[in-house]
């Protein structure tokens, strides 16, 4: 009892710190706890270095040779997107898994989603570029950045789609009238690609680091779509001016050509597609880079293993090539024919023999005991001498890095006189300006210009297959000699790039090359006469290999666009709106 | 509390017991004529305080007035008794009143000349022990028919005077009242058996404690008997099938796997997949419950509804797992206990290979069947077969099968070079161990340290092996707990715990995998080393393996992954007055990670295709997949967990009739997280993990989650009150309610007002129920309702954040990826808080003394739920913000049922059965309705299919057509394939004769219906056991009654799902072919997976998702066997020990499950395929537990 005023003040005393503790812990803040490792959009966009770190997700664009150890790249193959019919192929390569064309229209599509995403990201640089502090010149490039973005992504959207919604704002998800928005023109698309493009080649910085998109990469990339669309325009009876868009194309690859920043290297072809650093190739606009362990691809991977078997060269692929007097093989005395793989490539174009390797390689007989295709020609073109082909850096999955070319100097030659071709005013300085060029680093003959014909080796060229039945069967016709031979010179510049192929036959209305039942040479490959004991390759009755007896696929003109994603549609007409699906969908 | 005894001996041992409480309990009473009778009922409620006295003696009809104000209880009895002559000895907290001696005299005549008789009777002694060999004090000992008693003391020792033939009652609150005979024995050591029916029990509930008869919130405590003696390797083991409606699900047997918890199913729904786990503390703390000794815990309680987890707030929606560990007994002196097993494990259940001959031979067939050449990577099967059979006939008998050396030319060859291998390996043999070894450890000591403090420290250790034979993963843990109690003041004491834990898990570095480690769905080996036939190179030419699984796995380094786990935890409890006690507590915790992994470039022959020069030397090949291959990494982690509470409770009882509590407190939570990575590529020497010893670049980014670098940070708060009222212990009520916060919300919506209560009836308090209460002991109603807010909601829900993320580009000359950020979320002003109601109704129910019901129905809504806005076009280039759109509904039941019975004091049997079912259905959500994706009426966890009918026969069939009365199902088709004899024949439900998906929406689905659902149903549990003269026997069984799967795109369910020709399984023998028409699988032919060929339809051709070849995972499990022997007492008190028991345990010992199912139906883990993962282990050991 003594102590009860004693344990009372003790009491209170405790009372006392744990009030104390309680109201240490009641400060309104206690409970502000916002994200550690991320920004927000309120606080991200406070100088350039930001600006900077945002674009570069829009590089992502650029496939390459595949993204971080990716296998889909816009060379050798390609396939966009989780839906069958994204998977781009062409007639030069036979791909070891048949494919055919797509049976109908899927309810989505990544790609659409992608470029719509990336339209997005443009639209919100466009909108907060204006408040970064920065400089004037810094807001006018990375403004011409976020353009050009937006343009290359509504390019993609046009080759695929043709006239899509033109979304230009950044939009609240409130704003449904904004986002709604029908289909326009495919001339509307088009235009407003070239405005973004023509705008981002007046802000863009000449130079903002290697890598890194600058001015020419936005003359490039206009000189491209131009091409593409005056092209595609003409051979798609468009109503359009062609050659509105084939002056555009000429202009901005002649932007390019002129500046005198570029030049081809001697004896480079190879060297755009198997180096480990294409930094300092002055033939480079843009290429992606590489690097070991940190970023790498597979496309060496899977030229370089064997299982079960490469996609390969297609006959009609391989005859396309010249023989070194610039001839075609129809035409040239030197061509020593297909029987054996050192007479394909006797006196042929030097870009065949940097394609692909000087022997075949087939089940049961194997290029370097190792390599086996689906034609028998081995692609070479991705190798790199310097470099064991049994190296697990070459060999396994996911561990390559040589460097991809994105826009190069010598599509920028072949643009401008293909523009200039398809208008007629192409010169024998043009020609020799570019395509000669293209052609004596390759070991072929020059083309001769010679009034509506043309020649090389004093020949004038007389392609049978430019008046060949298929030609005729094709919406876009037997074109006249001199764009044939253009045509001829950028398959085998490009030969690798997948991407452009596909491109070029949608432009050139030439879907049918694909078409196994009108162009059987695309099924068949090397000439071997007869099996070898203990291979189980397959032949046709002439002897060729031809790796898929029985599968066949037909063109039919809808493949030219691709079917608009059904939920979109749905969406659409949800609300009373219309997106229109494209013909024969 | 009364004990109607006639009389109360105590031994002079009893009245020399100091007892602390006595001196610090203080009384304050104010009472004008009442009986002392009913002073002391008020005294009791008051305090702790229990009295004992003979109401012959003690005259309690007396009427009195007195008044007391915070007074000792001595003075406060003094005052009580003044002039009465009675003397108080103190027992604990149990007061016994009798007369002083002097009054002897008082006694009756006959009284007196009974007691002179008893002096010259037999004598008996002896101990008196609970289950746990603790001594019982207080237990009253009457000899039957007499007013003859004595009382146990502090030892549990007791002596009375006795008739020799006479009976012995023995009886004590809380345990078993049991008569022995005599029969002229001098000593009787006695077990007392705890009272099956436990009124009285006290459970753990949020912030305190309650009386179990005073419950009504749905409670239910997990009887840590299911911890005991068992093999575990963590407590999450324990626990499954431990307590209906507390379900724990393993997806695979990985060592370090983590269960998915819940309770009462589904809660929530975050990004599309049905979440909402418990909250589990430890001690007050969240803690993982891997990280605790199962030895070290006390006591565990489940709160199931609304009303009695709304205490602990916006982190509770989905019910609160409370664990608390054990603190120091009241023994005198310090006393120690072992306990330990150590046992063996083997695999409960693996695919098996089909013979190489069958199988390629099948495998033939199907192509051919196609026109087709079957390879796997370029090599021919007809070239394997050959080869295979050759072996058999030339080589087979020369061969060590467990020797891996292989022989160029007999095992393997190159043909047209290809590698070909032929050797049949005893791929189970080969690759898996033997009882494998595990351990057990745990030692203890628990008492007073002096008058004031007592004391529990523990020291457990644990290690396990996996499966694999060779370079199995590993793991072991440390824990050390102290926990130390000690009274500050009178009224004051303090509650100090340390809990520290280690745990080492170790694993080969995984090549299969890019992230470098196994589990999780990261392509694990054992999704490889089933991919192909028994005849693949599991073995190695050279002394170097080839790069397939096998050898991988055999070469790989280990990658140490270590958790330390340190808490700290102080609670202050004052007493401020008798009614009023303030409580103020603290925990850190603390849980450090450190993980490395070591991969290295591994030399191997390569061996898919023309791998081997023509001579037939094959060309070693640096094999390593993935570019991160050849790297050490580094990831370290710590988090930090702070909790502080501080509350007040006050409790009086006016009258009798009316007893109230009300309790107040704040809580808090703030917790922050860290983690660094880093990675240097080239090691120089693949056996050591260190960065300094690498000479590639270092980098700190990675694609792993669960070692990128990461800083994260929450914290939450709450005022919350519980208010409980009864009247006359019949009419039961409760009310609970928190004011909570949390920084998960945007500030001007980060506290949310959530109210519960609930209602109790116990019935068998009724006047009504008296005539029946020897048969119904207990009987209570409760119901429940209250909403809770539910904080775990998708995080960055509610601002604009842009996550940093690499771009796949390398600019401006940087050599690693560029750093980028996505665009920022699409949010929403509108979003608010998701609230969860529970309304629960229960009844428990105690009959005859020996069973013990509990049943509870519940239905919980979880409303408000953020579900994907109205979707909104691609084109507008992000996803549309989310919406409060959604809401889920789950109901179910869950049954307990307990028995248990004591026959003979040596013969005591048990049983329990529980059982629980819940089912979730989507309310409310804003889509369209398509039946992959959430839509109003959908059934978290349904599996949509087509009904099979059967397989299809030649019959069906005429030119190639199949009959024209059947469905037409050649929408279904895919690729070359057309529908034939010996593929699956699906039923019409729609009746348009044609078989199709619909739009695959649910208001146009076609004939796809619910087949089934992968979530588990009707999960049960029963125990039986008992004790027979010192043996014991425990008897677990548990499992699931309900729960299907779709078999996916898996080889292992349905062949070639994959579409390749690369390999079959023994259970797949079962194929249909025109000889073999009544068989399970149809026809073989390649699938190509089982992706969403079809709109709603899932799969193509014979695989898709079916009811014929759904998966049936139900089963049941003996998941615990234990048979111990204690050993007699008289035996090992010479010893001076206490206790010595031996046992026999076995763990998952027997399964029953489908006969269709080829895995172990736990395992639904996809370690590259579904059902090609880690085996649960079945394990047996031989344990013991010494007291001392």
């Amino acid at each position: 009892m003594k102590d009860m005023k004693t344990i009372f003040l003790n009491k209170i005393k405790t009372l006392i710190a744990v009030a104390i503790l309680i109201t240490t812990f009641s400060c309104k803040d206690f409970l502000t706890k916002p994200p550690l490792t991320d920004f927000t959009d309120d606080n991200f966009w406070t100088a350039e270095a930001n600006v900077r770190t945002f674009a570069w997700g829009l590089y992502n664009t650029y496939y390459g040779y595949g993204r971080g150890g990716g296998q889909f790249g816009e060379f050798y193959w390609q396939q966009e997107g989780n839906q069958s019919y994204e998977m781009k192929y062409t007639e030069d390569l036979l791909n070891s898994t048949f494919l055919g064309f797509p049976g109908g229209a899927t309810t989505s599509n990544s790609m659409w989603q992608r470029y719509y995403t990336d339209i997005r990201k443009a639209n919100l640089m466009l909108a907060r570029i204006p408040d970064v502090e920065m400089s004037e010149e810094a807001k006018n490039h990375w403004t011409g950045v976020a353009k050009f973005f937006r343009a290359n992504s509504y390019f993609a959207l046009l080759s695929s789609w043709g006239g899509v919604p033109l979304i230009l704002e950044y939009n609240s998800p409130d704003d449904l009238d904004n986002i709604y928005l029908p289909r326009s023109s495919r001339q509307d698309v088009a235009n407003q690609i070239i405005k973004d493009l023509e705008d981002a080649a007046g802000l863009l910085r000449s130079n903002d680091g290697e890598c890194a998109v600058n001015q020419y990469c936005a003359y490039a990339l206009l000189a491209r779509v131009a091409l593409f669309e005056g092209t595609f325009v003409k051979y798609h009876n468009s109503s359009s001016d062609a050659n509105a868009y084939l002056k555009i194309a000429e202009e901005a690859a002649g932007a390019v050509i002129h500046s005198g920043k570029y030049a081809l290297v001697s004896n480079g072809y190879k060297d755009k597609y198997n180096s480990d650093n294409l930094a300092g190739n002055s033939e480079m606009i843009l290429y992606k880079h590489y690097e070991k362990n940190v970023m790498t691809h597979t496309v060496q991977a899977y030229t370089h293993c064997s299982a079960p078997a490469l996609h390969g060269p297609t006959k009609y692929a391989v005859e396309s090539f010249v023989c070194t007097d610039g001839l075609p093989i129809g035409q040239s005395p030197l061509y020593q024919g297909d029987k054996g793989i050192e007479n394909v490539r006797a006196h042929r174009d030097g870009r065949l023999q940097d394609i692909m390797f000087d022997q075949l390689g087939y089940y049961g007989v194997p290029y370097q005991d190792l390599l086996v295709s689906s034609t028998g020609y081995v692609t070479s073109i991705f190798d790199n001498p310097a470099k064991n082909i049994k190296d697990p850096d070459v060999t396994m999955d996911a561990r390559n890095y040589i460097d991809a070319p994105i826009y190069t100097l010598s599509e920028m030659y072949l643009i401008y006189a293909e523009a200039k071709a398809e208008m007629n005013t192409l010169t024998q300085t043009d020609m020799d300006a570019t395509i000669n060029l293209l052609r004596s680093r390759a070991g072929v003959a020059p083309l001769e210009l010679r009034g509506s014909e043309i020649a090389a080796s004093g020949i004038v060229i007389d392609d049978p297959t430019r008046t060949s039945a298929l030609e005729t069967i094709t919406q876009g016709g037997i074109v006249n000699p001199v764009v044939w031979e253009i045509r001829r010179e950028r398959r085998a510049e490009l030969i690798g790039w997948v991407h452009l192929r596909h491109m070029d036959l949608d432009r050139w209305a030439k879907g049918e090359y694909m078409s196994t039942t009108l162009n059987p040479d695309v099924m068949l490959g090397a000439w071997i006469g007869s099996v070898p004991e203990g291979s189980t390759i397959k032949i046709n009755p002439d002897g060729y290999i031809n790796f898929f007896p029985g599968n066949s696929r037909t063109f039919e003109d809808k493949y030219y666009l691709d079917p608009i994603p059904l939920d979109e549609i749905i969406l659409y007409e949800n609300k009373g709106k219309e997106l229109a699906q494209n013909p024969g969908w | 509390m009364k004990l109607t005894v006639f009389l109360l001996f105590l031994s002079f041992s009893l009245l020399q017991a100091a007892d602390s409480y006595s001196q610090t309990a203080s009384i304050s009473l104010k009472v004008n004529n009442e009986t002392v009778q009913t002073v002391l009922d008020e005294i009791e409620a008051q305090s702790e305080f229990h009295f004992f006295y003979n109401n012959k003696q003690i005259d309690t009809k007396r009427i009195i007035s007195v008044e007391c104000s915070d007074d000792n209880i001595f003075e406060v009895l003094d005052e009580i008794f003044i002039g009465a002559d009675v003397e108080y000895q103190v027992m604990d907290r149990n007061i016994v009143l009798t007369l002083k001696k002097n009054h002897e005299t008082v006694l009756p005549a006959a009284d007196i000349l009974q007691a002179e008789q008893q002096q010259t009777e037999h004598k008996v002694t002896g101990v008196i022990t609970d289950a746990y060999g603790e001594p019982v004090i207080g237990v009253t000992i009457v000899e039957e028919g007499s007013n003859n008693v004595s009382v146990s003391d502090l030892d549990g020792r007791y002596t009375i005077k006795t008739q020799p033939n006479a009976n012995l009652v023995f009886s004590c609150i809380g345990f078993v009242t049991q008569t022995i005979p005599v029969n002229s024995r001098g000593v009787i050591d006695l077990l007392l058996k705890e009272d099956a029916v436990l009124l009285d029990d006290v459970v753990v509930v949020g912030f305190g404690t309650q009386v179990r008869a005073n419950l009504t919130g749905a409670v239910s405590t997990v009887d840590t008997k299911v911890l005991e003696d068992r093999p575990l390797s963590d407590l999450n083991q324990g626990l499954q099938g431990a307590s209906p409606g507390l379900s724990i699900i393993y997806s695979s047997g990985q060592l370090n796997g983590e269960p998915t918890i819940n309770i009462r199913g589904t809660g929530t729904i975050i990004d599309g997949a049905a979440s909402g786990g418990p909250l589990i503390l430890v001690d007050g703390i969240p803690t993982s419950m891997s990280m605790v000794n199962p030895d070290d815990v006390e006591s565990i309680s489940v709160l199931k509804d609304a009303a009695s987890a709304s205490i602990y707030g916006a982190r509770a929606a989905f019910g609160v797992v409370l664990i608390t560990t054990k603190k120091g007994s009241d023994n005198d002196e310090i006393k120690f206990s072992y306990s330990g097993s150590v046992g063996f494990s083997n695999p409960t259940k693996l695919i098996q290979h089909m013979e190489p001959i069958q199988e390629l031979t099948a495998i033939i067939s199907a192509a051919d069947a196609r026109g087709e050449e079957s390879e796997s990577w370029g090599a021919y099967h007809k070239q394997n077969i050959i080869g295979v059979q050759r072996w058999y006939d030339l080589y087979a008998d020369k061969r060590d099968p467990m020797d891996l050396n292989m022989i160029y030319g007999e095992d393997f060859e190159n043909v047209n070079g290809t590698t070909y291998f032929y050797r049949v390996w005893d791929v189970e043999k080969l690759m898996f161990g033997r009882n494998v070894p595990n351990t057990n450890h745990s030692f203890r000591l628990s008492g007073k340290m002096g008058e004031r403090s007592s004391i529990m420290a523990s020291l457990g250790y644990s290690n396990r092996q996996g499966v694999m034979r060779e370079n199995p993963e590993h793991m072991s843990r440390y824990n050390f707990t102290v926990n130390v109690n000690t009274e500050l003041a009178k009224w004051l004491t303090a509650d100090i715990r340390v809990m520290a834990s280690r745990q080492d898990y170790e694993e080969p570095y995984n090549y299969m995998s890019s992230a470098g480690y196994s589990g999780f769905g990261n392509n694990g080996y054992f999704g490889h080393i089933y991919r192909y036939g028994a005849y693949a190179p599991y073995g190695t030419y050279k002394g170097v393996g080839f790069g397939f699984a096998p050898s991988y796995l055999r070469e790989a380094n280990l990658g140490l992954r270590r958790t330390d786990y340190l808490r700290l935890s102080a609670k202050l409890q004052a007493k401020v007055t008798k009614n009023l006690t303030v409580t103020a507590e603290y925990s850190i915790g603390q849980n450090y990670m450190n993980w490395k992994l070591n991969g290295g470039v591994l030399n191997m022959w390569r061996y898919q295709g023309a791998m081997v020069d023509p001579d037939g030397t094959p060309v070693p090949q640096g094999a390593t997949p993935g570019s991160n291959g050849d790297a050490v990494k580094i990831s370290n982690s710590n988090e930090s967990t702070n909790v502080f509470n501080a509350y007040a409770k006050y409790s009086k009882r006016f009258s009798t009739d009316h007893n109230f509590s009300a309790q107040l407190g704040i809580n808090t939570e703030w917790s922050e997280f860290q983690r660094s990575y880093s990675a240097r590529h080239s090691l120089l020497d693949p056996t050591k993990h260190e960065i300094d010893l690498a000479t590639g670049t270092q980098y700190s980014t990675t694609t792993s989650s669960r070692m990128a670098p990461a800083h994260t940070h929450y914290s939450i708060a709450g005022l919350f009150t519980r208010i409980n009222y009864d009247y006359q212990g019949k009419y039961l009520v409760e009310f609970n309610a928190r004011h909570d916060g949390s920084s998960k919300f945007p500030r001007k919506s980060q506290w949310g007002f959530f109210p519960s209560g609930s209602l109790g009836w116990r019935v068998s308090e009724e006047s009504f129920m008296k005539p029946l209460a020897k048969t119904v002991n207990n009987m209570k109603i409760r119901i429940s309702a209250g909403t809770i807010g539910n904080q775990r909601v998708r995080s960055n829900a509610f601002e604009a954040v842009m996550q940093g993320t690499n771009a796949y580009w390398l600019g401006n000359g940087s050599t690693t990826q560029n750093l980028t950020y996505d665009l920022p979320y699409t949010t929403s002003d509108r979003l608010t808080w998701e609230k969860v109601t529970t309304y629960d109704v229960g009844l428990d129910l105690s009959l005859f003394n020996m069973f013990d019901i509990s049943a509870d129905w519940f239905q919980r809504n979880t409303s408000c739920m953020l579900a994907p806005g109205e979707t909104l076009p691609e084109v507008f280039g992000a996803s549309a913000p989310l919406t409060n759109a959604g809401n889920l509904r789950t109901r179910g039941y869950e049954l307990t049922l307990n028995y248990n019975k004591v026959i003979t004091n040596n013969v005591t049997i048990f049983a329990s059965v529980g059982f629980a079912d819940s089912k979730s259905v989507v309310t409310s959500w804003s889509s369209a309705g398509v039946i992959d994706d959430m839509y109003e009426g959908k059934e978290i966890g349904e599996i949509w299919g087509l009904t099979s009918e059967r397989l299809l026969q030649e019959s069906d069939f005429s030119n190639g057509q199949m009959n024209p009365a059947l469905p037409d199902q050649s929408g279904l088709e895919r690729g070359v394939f057309q529908y034939g004899p010996g593929d699956v024949l699906y039923k019409d439900l729609d009746g348009d004769q044609i078989i199709t998906g619909g739009k695959g929406t649910y208001d146009d689905h076609g004939d796809l219906t619910r087949i089934g659902n992968s979530l588990p149903r009707y999960e049960y549990n029963f125990r039986i056991g008992g004790e027979f003269y010192g043996f014991d026997l425990n008897v677990f069984f548990q499992g699931v009654g309900k729960r299907e799967l779709s078999g996916g795109s898996s080889d292992v369910f349905m062949p070639f799902q994959r579409g390749y020709y690369d390999v079959l399984y023994a259970h797949q023998a079962d194929y249909w072919t025109p000889q073999n028409t009544d068989a399970y699988y149809p026809r073989l032919w390649r699938y190509f997976g089982a992706s969403n060929a079809f709109t709603g339809v899932y799969g193509s051709n014979n695989s898709i998702v079916q009811t014929r070849y759904l998966l049936n995972l139900a089963y049941l499990r003996l998941k615990n066997l234990t048979i111990g022997y204690t050993v007699p007492k008289n035996i090992i008190r010479k010893i001076k020990i206490d206790k010595i028991r031996v046992y026999l345990t076995g763990e998952n010992l027997f399964t029953i499950q489908d006969k269709h199912l080829p895995v172990d139906p736990e395992v639904t883990q996809t370690e590259h395929m579904l059902g090609r993962s880690f085996p649960l282990q079945k394990t047996i050991a031989f344990g013991l537990q010494v007291n001392f």
